[in-house]
């Protein structure tokens, strides 16, 4: 009995001691000082500045991607990597899917899509932010149309490389939640009528925003300054109106042309430019060693980077007999020679001894939109809306001063394709590698001349007309189908 | 809590081992043997001077390097020296021994040395106190080579993938008083001579690690019926790693980044301490069907601490190695810390004569990684057994014993640190300005462990008076709230966000078989067989299918977590005549392709016009089973054991040959292939270019040898010429032989290391090695 009772209080013990051993729970409460936390940024008054200055380094990070994808297809690069043929095949061959080619959705060539929304969520968040803030309703009206205008950019760069597959323009404040895609026609309505939202806000925005901007929107990069309301409006009007363009030619007619106009006259467009400079007036991305982001284009660094050989054969000779000034400033010649991978029906043409002489440094800008850009999307509007002479005298503007090339032999009695040549030519020269070859060919339904370099095969004379959705995108989607894998009953996942 | 070797009462005893051994390559590639100029021109880049060599040693047959052979030919001699005391007085007893081991790496220029200490001691105080302790102590420095997946043309096998071996890397170029450069595949900043790689850059890790444990050990009640023990056992696991590279300014490929130079040092401490508390209550009443019932109770307190930070600068002043003054800067800080506090009761009974063994109990936990971090999980386990003591007796006297048993338990995953946290992520500088986006990864707070419940039910047997036994078991995992680490859709903006949104399981079978042939007074010969087999699936899953995360994409192949499918699958494209759909029922239905067959699938050369690429299942990565024999036989005083495996089926995506044929270097570029207009080489590459990888999909099925083992049992006047109680001399071999018809180095290889999923990925792997070893141990 004894034995009994002292084996329980024995045991009782044993049991409190084993209690005993860690008890407390808050022992196990530590800390993450690896990442800030949500709620914490939030009440950091610098918060809203680094906010905004994310916006934009989102921007800058969508800038690179787009240039090379559009640059790859629209035949103005290649990347040539001595141990990656995928840089090249991925893009210039692609798969073939019931008899038609198109581009892996798994592959390489998936690209300037989850930049873009990852900058549309902090574009969300970042409007949720500025409207449950305290500050004064001039200074949210000029966050807000900050903001909008680069979500209309953000969208307007989907589109471009979407096109005809449709894109998805709403964020959802569940991450697991699923929005629909609206078609390429809607898309560019909900872009342009968000530009004009923004720029009514900016209008009523005061005369500086509550934060700094980066210095690609400042006078020392930017040739003129962006960074208050009123001037930042100028860059709103110049996406504007190169979204209008681009709707033009999908189907926004004659309003959107004149969408156009409207707009590039409340823009930075500069007609009476003759110098580089003036021609360079624009906002750019900015770059910089580290700790800041570098210039992955840039020939001091990069060595796989090579330029079609078309642009030479293809550069019109000035009065003196040397090539277009354009071509010579942004062209360097005499790169050991580079090849795509040697397959049995691979783009073995593919292969290329030019550079780009455009970023010398890891820290020269690239730009977003520039005044010789803004005469020549007017050309197109002219033209566009019957002013054959006003296209022609826009045209001449860039290719005299610019590419110093004899005027052009175009006249208002020309046909409207011969003009549209003549735009197309400038365009190539005067934007070379700004992300516009490609996306301006397809508008124009030109891309079968572009010059092609897989003569025969299976895989002969593909160009790739849209970049695909990805296929991690659509197996996210695939089970609700109807209008989450396409719009108006479109299949953009089959495949 | 790791325990070692302990002391035994008695004169101490003392053991010395000396072993020497080396080291050679198991199964090197080869590669092509060029017949011509024209032949290696595509491949020599477009410098002028590669094209003079290759007219040079290509007049009339291309000459032939063997770079690999001379590259892993590192067979200097390793060594070990073992010394070990151990022995009691009295109360204590201890244990202590001392480890030097160096060894050199196949590669030129690698080795690594590993030296340990340890002390272990038990003490008895009273009758009732037992203290125990130990602490081990060692340093491992190993100086590493260079290989595996790179795109700077750095890792040897890429080098020499790309490169044909045309001339000799080992020769000192005149002009540059170094050894010659790589002038293939375009030479330049985009590739090295690996010779010149290996003997200039720095690759060293160096490690210092201390664990300690400690014991206490009190018995509260000893009577003939019962006794209560109290334990506490307490460990510690310290290491302190500094791992540094640098590579020169003037290394052929520094170029490339525009940074000469590069050096990085990177430092991890580590800290692990376990303690836990138990009393145990054993009672024996005597009785025949109640043998003993235990009863234990207890508790721990887990603690895991990780610091790592990193310090990477390029652009360096010539010569100088450390860290410091470059001109491009990185740094990376990271700590990853764990707690955890666990209860647990169990019970054991044992009755009817030991026959019969029932145990039930559960663990409930609560940790720093769960969401809710109040809460205490419990995970309960139940098991039985039955032993037969010379079943059906009546009829035979050859089974001595058939026992059953069954478990079921409960144990919990956790989820990584950091997943519960809701996060804002530094989205990197603009003109000297730090911003802030959206974290990638979305923090879960409702995040809790994931919870693998097993069942099990297995036979041992042992037949004949021992000579013949068996084990086999069933076991059944299931997963329930898996922790599925999802990819959102990227229209969400968002990345990823772990969940437990899914249940996942395995089944399978071990089988082991020992057979004892020969058993005389001189000789005996026993042979270990066993058996597994497994499969996997997803049984559900609360969100899309998504491939997993951590791989080179559809065209290197991939596991996709599906439900409904297994997630040791190979997913990649593949060609097909066309595509079966599903009607409104859901119901499969087959179509027609332009060949007029039913949907299938297309081989590698077979072309049916419309056919469709499509990311679907190219074969499995798990192998149908695996068996292994173990032969040991004796006789008198020799010892011979030999190990041998057997891997049936498992696929392996062998991504070395993709980069081989891309390179046109592989060893049969020029074989024969399904289409006689192309090489062999040639036609797997334009498959893989043109959407259909499985050429690249490799069965993996080998048989290797893994080891053999002769050990001599020297007589005594032999060990007494070296004044020891005891001399045994062996020698052995690891790795020795491989049978398989795998193309790359080894079919055991994966890219990502110790993951769960995307096991079964080759590319440029570092060459298996075999070795030798004869050891000497003297007893004293």
């Amino acid at each position: 009995m004894m034995k009994r009772t002292q084996m329980q209080k024995l045991f009782a013990a044993a049991v409190l001691a084993a209690m005993a051993a860690g008890c407390k729970q808050s022992d196990i409460d530590i800390s993450n000082p690896n990442s800030a936390l949500a709620g914490g940024v939030a009440s950091d008054p610098t918060a809203l500045q680094l906010l905004a200055t994310g916006l934009m380094v989102d921007q800058r990070g969508t800038r690179q991607a787009l240039i090379t994808n559009s640059g790859i297809i629209g035949r103005e690069m290649y990347t040539f990597t001595p141990n990656e043929g995928r840089n090249t095949t991925h893009y210039l061959i692609g798969i073939s899917v019931g008899g038609v080619q198109k581009l892996d959705p798994t592959g390489f060539a998936t690209g300037s899509w989850a930049g873009e929304y990852g900058a549309l969520r902090d574009i969300f968040n970042f409007k949720n932010t500025i409207d449950a803030s305290s500050r004064t309703a001039p200074e949210k009206s000029a966050a807000l149309g900050f903001a909008e205008t680069l979500e209309g950019l953000m969208l307007f760069q989907l589109l471009e490389t979407r096109d005809s597959l449709g894109i998805i323009t709403e964020i959802k404040a569940d991450p697991f939640e699923l929005a629909p895609f609206v078609s390429r026609d809607s898309g560019y309505k909900y872009v342009l009528n968000i530009l004009d939202d923004a720029a009514a806000k900016l209008s009523a925005g005061g005369s500086s925003f509550p934060f700094t901007l980066a210095p690609g929107f400042g006078a020392a990069v930017a040739g003129i300054a962006f960074n208050t309301p009123p001037t930042f409006l100028k860059f709103n009007r110049a996406i504007k109106a190169k979204a209008a363009v681009h709707y033009a030619t999908r189907g926004g007619g004659a309003a959107a042309w004149q969408a156009a106009l409207t707009a590039l006259s409340a823009s930075f467009l500069n007609d009476q430019a003759t110098t580089r400079t003036a021609f360079d007036v624009g906002v750019y991305d900015t770059y910089g060693a580290s700790p800041d982001s570098p210039n992955g284009l840039t020939q001091a660094t990069n060595t796989t980077l090579y330029a079609h050989m078309s642009i030479q054969t293809d550069a019109e000779l000035k009065a003196n007999g040397q090539p277009d000034d354009r071509y010579t400033a942004k062209i360097r010649s005499g790169l050991p020679s580079r090849q795509g991978p040697v397959t049995g029906s691979g783009p073995t043409s593919a292969s290329s001894t030019l550079g780009f002489s455009i970023w010398p440094s890891l820290s020269t800008p690239i730009p977003i939109i520039r005044n010789e850009e803004l005469i020549l999307l007017r050309a197109e509007a002219k033209l566009g809306t019957g002013d054959k002479a006003g296209a022609i005298a826009d045209l001449n503007i860039v290719r005299t001063n610019s590419g110093g090339l004899p005027a052009s032999t175009l006249t208002a009695a020309s046909s409207n394709d011969a003009i549209v040549t003549g735009i197309l030519y400038e365009k190539r020269y005067s934007l070379l590698m700004e992300g516009d070859r490609w996306m301006d060919m397809r508008r124009y339904n030109r891309l079968d001349q572009l010059p092609l370099d897989v003569p025969s095969g299976a895989n002969k004379n593909f160009v790739a007309r849209v970049l695909p959705i990805p296929q991690s995108e659509c197996l996210n989607r695939i089970a609700k189908g109807g209008d989450f894998i396409g719009p108006n009953g479109q299949n953009d996942c089959a495949p | 809590m790791i325990t070692t070797k302990r002391g035994k009462a008695g004169t101490t005893r003392y053991n010395a081992t000396q072993r020497i051994g080396t080291q050679q390559a198991t199964r090197l590639l080869g590669s092509r043997h060029f017949t011509s100029y024209d032949e290696v021109k595509p491949y020599l880049g477009s410098s002028a001077h590669a094209d003079s060599i290759a007219k040079a040693n290509c007049t009339p047959q291309c000459q032939w390097y063997d770079w690999q052979g001379q590259l892993y030919n590192n067979t200097s001699p390793s060594f070990e020296t073992l010394l070990s005391a151990s022995g009691g007085v009295n109360n204590t007893k201890y244990f202590a021994s001392l480890n030097d081991r160096q060894a050199k790496g196949i590669q030129q220029n690698t080795g690594a040395r590993l030296t340990s200490g340890r002390l272990n001691l038990d003490q008895t105080i009273g009758d009732k106190i037992t203290i125990s302790g130990g602490v081990d102590v060692s340093h491992n420095k190993t100086q590493d080579g260079i290989g595996n997946n790179d795109n700077a043309g750095i890792s040897p096998t890429y080098s020499f993938g790309y490169s044909p071996a045309i001339y000799d890397l080992r020769r000192i170029d005149p002009v540059t008083g170094r050894l010659v450069y790589m002038w293939m595949n375009g030479g330049g900043a985009g590739t090295v001579n690996p010779f010149d790689l290996v003997h200039s850059i720095t690759n060293l890790e160096d490690t210092w690690r201390q664990i300690a444990n400690v014991r206490f050990g009190y018995a509260a009640l000893s009577t003939v019926h019962n006794t209560v023990q109290f334990t506490y056992i307490g460990g510690v696991d310290r290491f302190q790693f500094e791992g540094t590279q640098y590579s020169p300014n003037y290394m052929q490929y520094e170029a490339a980044d525009g940074f000469l130079g590069t050096s990085q040092i990177n430092n991890s401490d580590s800290r692990n301490i376990n303690q836990s508390v138990n009393a145990v209550w054993t009672y024996s009443p005597g009785f025949r069907f109640l043998n003993s019932a235990q009863t234990s109770v207890g508790g721990t307190y887990e603690t895991q601490y990780q610091h790592t930070y990193l310090i990477r600068q390029r652009g360096l002043t010539p010569t100088r190695q450390v860290a410091t003054g470059g001109t491009d800067i990185a740094t990376n800080d990271f700590l990853n810390e764990f707690r955890d506090q666990s209860r647990y009761v169990n019970e054991q009974i044992i009755a009817f004569d030991e026959k019969l063994a029932v145990s039930a109990g559960i663990r409930a936990d609560r940790g720093s990684a769960n969401g809710d971090r109040s809460k205490f999980y419990g995970f309960p386990k139940y098991s039985a057994s039955y032993r037969f003591t010379e079943p059906f007796s009546r009829f035979t006297s050859k089974i001595d014993e058939i026992k059953l048993r069954a478990s079921y338990g409960q144990s919990g995953n956790r989820p990584n640190y950091g997943v519960r946290d809701i996060t804002i992520a530094g989205g990197g500088t603009i003109g000297g300005a730090g911003s802030l986006v959206a974290a990638g990864t979305v923090g879960n707070p409702k995040i809790k462990p994931e919870v693998m419940n097993e069942t099990e039910i297995g036979l041992d047997a042992a037949f004949l008076r021992g000579r013949v036994s068996l084990e086999a078991s069933h076991y059944e995992r299931v997963i329930k709230d898996l922790l599925v680490n999802y990819p959102l859709a990227a229209s969400s903006g968002l990345g990823t966000q772990q969940i437990n949104g899914g249940q996942m399981s395995t089944r399978g079978i071990e089988a082991g078989l020992s057979v004892v042939p020969i058993s005389t007074r001189n000789t005996e010969w026993t042979i270990r067989t066993t058996f597994q087999h497994n499969v996997q699936y997803v049984d559900k899953l609360a969100v899309p299918a998504f491939p997993v995360l951590g791989s080179f994409g559809a065209s290197y192949g991939r596991n996709r977590i599906a439900a409904g499918t297994r997630p040791t699958y190979i997913w990649g494209n593949q060609r097909y005549s066309c595509i079966n759909t599903t009607d409104a029922n859901g119901k499969l239905v087959v179509g027609t392709g332009a060949d007029g067959k039913a949907c299938h699938r297309l081989n590698p050369g077979e072309t049916v016009a419309s056919a469709i690429t499509r990311d679907s299942i190219v074969a499995d990565a798990n192998p149908i089973g695996q068996t292994s024999f173990l032969n040991t036989l004796r006789y008198r005083a020799f010892t011979l054991t030999a190990l041998v495996d057997w891997r049936i089926a498992g696929y392996t995506a062998d991504m070395t040959k993709n980069l081989w044929d891309e390179g046109g270097n592989s060893r049969d570029y020029d074989s024969k292939s399904p289409d006689p207009s192309q090489p062999l080489g040639e036609f797997r590459y334009g498959s893989f270019a043109g959407g259909n990888i499985s050429p690249y999909i490799d069965l993996g099925t080998f048989v290797k040898l893994r080891e053999v083992n002769v050990t001599y049992q020297a007589p005594a006047r032999w060990a007494r010429l070296a004044r020891a109680n005891d001399l045994r001399i062996s020698l052995q071999g690891r790795n020795l032989a491989m049978k398989t018809n795998y193309w790359s180095f080894d079919p055991e290889f994966n890219n990502f290391g110790n993951s769960n999923f995307n096991r079964f990925i080759d590319l440029a792997p570092y060459p298996s090695n075999r070795q030798f070893f004869l050891s000497i141990d003297l007893g004293y």
